[in-house]
């Protein structure tokens, strides 16, 4: 993987490459970036397939633009396929005939036959557990730790940290704590931000999808 | 003589790593012990004006490690206290300048010289903490009631865990018990709840703290403020002793003026 200034990334997918321009890069710096970015990748970008992953970014017109006229052209590549979490941005690029391609194409079920990860202790900022089917905490997930699981995750304690249910992609995994103090939770590709103090607040509860959606539900639903 | 090394510790940095170490090395000093105070954060020394010895150092502990001096000619010997010593940081090194074996071997050499030494750690998790750790046969881990300090210091104790350290104890720095009792700060026992550590103190937010700095005369050298209270009980706990957390009540009742605020619901 190499990063660029500005925080573009390029990432080697098999033969081709994913171009992935950070939300997080405003929109006014968007032509500065590709510039820099053609420049120092012109060896890398030039003839290769690649696919552009917009992230959550809302694609405006001009933004649009400056990616044909800054970063596609002069970079000569070939787009095979475009990424985007935006539903609108999905829906512009699938009206301008754009190839969408779908995330969870990559995703796995979490693996069968392999044993639920059982962790006999809390997890401490900076501790982080990653397992290929579910894992069971007996103890906290502190603010700052992180938690992965390809299936369920299930914390008899309270989850202050990270926690990415089905992380491979699996999107029935669901996670359940008995104190839910989580600013942020994650289950296959999509990720729910929490407000201290709400409803849920430190209360034992469940996180699964319904209808593409994170929702919360109380620990007897689970 | 059993030689205690204890480094104080705390991950994110001005939550009082430097007041703790000199406060509880005077409380000690003061109580008989012999103790060594080492500013172990180097190239950014402060252990020495909270000390009120700047003005007296001739080595520092890089000197010493290199052999530049004798461990004897690098002490500072506290006037005031006369059993309390300081081995100051150089100010004009880096962090890279000693190894974890040095420190080690520096620690070990300390051992049976004096009953407490108290290494004060820089901030951060890299080299610079887990040198002043490596020697030390106990930490004192200490945080405030906020958040990002308590994440701090929760991944600092997996540090130490994870370098097989496991007599830690905690200090809570800078509780203000009014805010405490609003809701408005982190609970007690919620801090110790998520960080799962013996706790040894808790020390009132005082405005004695900064005048104290400033002059160099940490507080437990004769001020009776709440804070020098509260640092000269863990100097006791230190020592054995049982001592029951009156600040604890403290903060839960709010003393008098709390009782009276209570009953007249104000």
């Amino acid at each position: 993987m190499s990063e660029v200034e500005d925080g573009i990334l390029l990432k080697g997918s098999g033969h081709r490459i994913h171009c992935i321009i950070p939300e997080s890069l405003e929109e006014g710096r968007l032509v500065e970036a590709f510039e820099h970015l053609v420049e120092e990748g012109r060896n890398l970008l030039d003839g290769a397939e690649v696919v552009i992953d917009l992230q959550g970014r809302p694609l405006s017109i001009d933004a649009w633009e400056a990616i044909l006229k800054h970063l596609i052209l002069p970079g000569g590549m070939q787009v095979v396929a475009w990424l985007s979490n935006d539903p609108a941005t999905q829906a512009l690029l699938r009206s301008a005939g754009m190839i969408l391609e779908n995330r969870q194409r990559v995703s796995k079920p979490p693996q069968s036959g392999c044993k639920a990860l059982m962790l006999p202790r809390s997890l401490r900022s900076g501790q982080k557990v990653e397992a290929d089917g579910d894992v069971i905490v007996f103890g906290n997930v502190n603010d700052g730790a992180e938690v992965y699981a390809g299936g369920h995750i299930c914390i008899w304690g309270r989850l202050q940290g990270l926690a990415h249910a089905g992380c491979t992609g699996d999107e029935k995994a669901r996670i359940a704590a008995l104190s839910l103090e989580a600013v942020q939770v994650r289950i296959g590709s999509l990720y729910s931000v929490l407000d201290r103090g709400g409803p849920w607040w430190a209360k034992p509860a469940a996180v699964a999808v319904q209808n593409g959606t994170i929702v919360l539900r109380s620990m007897d639903a689970f | 003589m059993d030689t205690r090394i204890i480094v104080v510790t705390s991950g994110k940095g001005g939550v009082g790593k430097t007041t703790t170490t000199a406060n509880l090395a005077v409380a000690l000093a003061r109580a008989g012990k012999k103790v060594l105070a080492v500013d172990a954060d180097i190239g950014l020394r402060n252990l020495d004006v909270v000390l009120g010895l700047e003005n007296r150092i001739v080595y520092s502990l890089v000197d010493v490690i290199e052999g530049q001096c004798r461990l004897q000619q690098a002490l500072v010997r506290d006037k005031r206290v006369e059993t309390l010593y300081l081995l100051p940081a150089a100010q004009t090194r880096t962090k890279e300048a000693v190894s974890s074996e040095q420190m080690q071997g520096l620690c070990d050499s300390l051992r049976g010289e004096f009953d407490f030494v108290f290494i004060d750690s820089p901030a951060g998790i890299e080299s610079g903490f887990r040198n002043a750790a490596v020697g030390a046969d106990s930490a004192l881990v200490v945080t405030t009631p906020e958040i990002s300090a308590v994440r701090d210091a929760d991944r600092i104790i997996g540090l130490l865990e994870s370098m097989e350290k496991s007599d830690i104890s905690l200090i809570i720095n800078r509780i203000r018990p009014e805010m405490v009792r609003q809701g408005d700060m982190l609970d007690i026992s919620d801090v110790v709840e998520i960080l799962a550590v013996a706790l040894i103190g808790i020390v009132p937010d005082d405005d004695a703290v900064v005048i104290s700095t400033n002059k160099g005369e940490p507080l437990t050298l004769h001020s009776s403020s709440q804070a020098a209270k509260a640092f000269f009980n863990v100097a006791r706990r230190l020592m054995g002793e049982k001592v029951p957390f009156e600040e604890l009540e403290f903060a839960n009742k709010g003393g008098f003026l709390g009782k009276i605020r209570k009953l007249l619901r104000f």
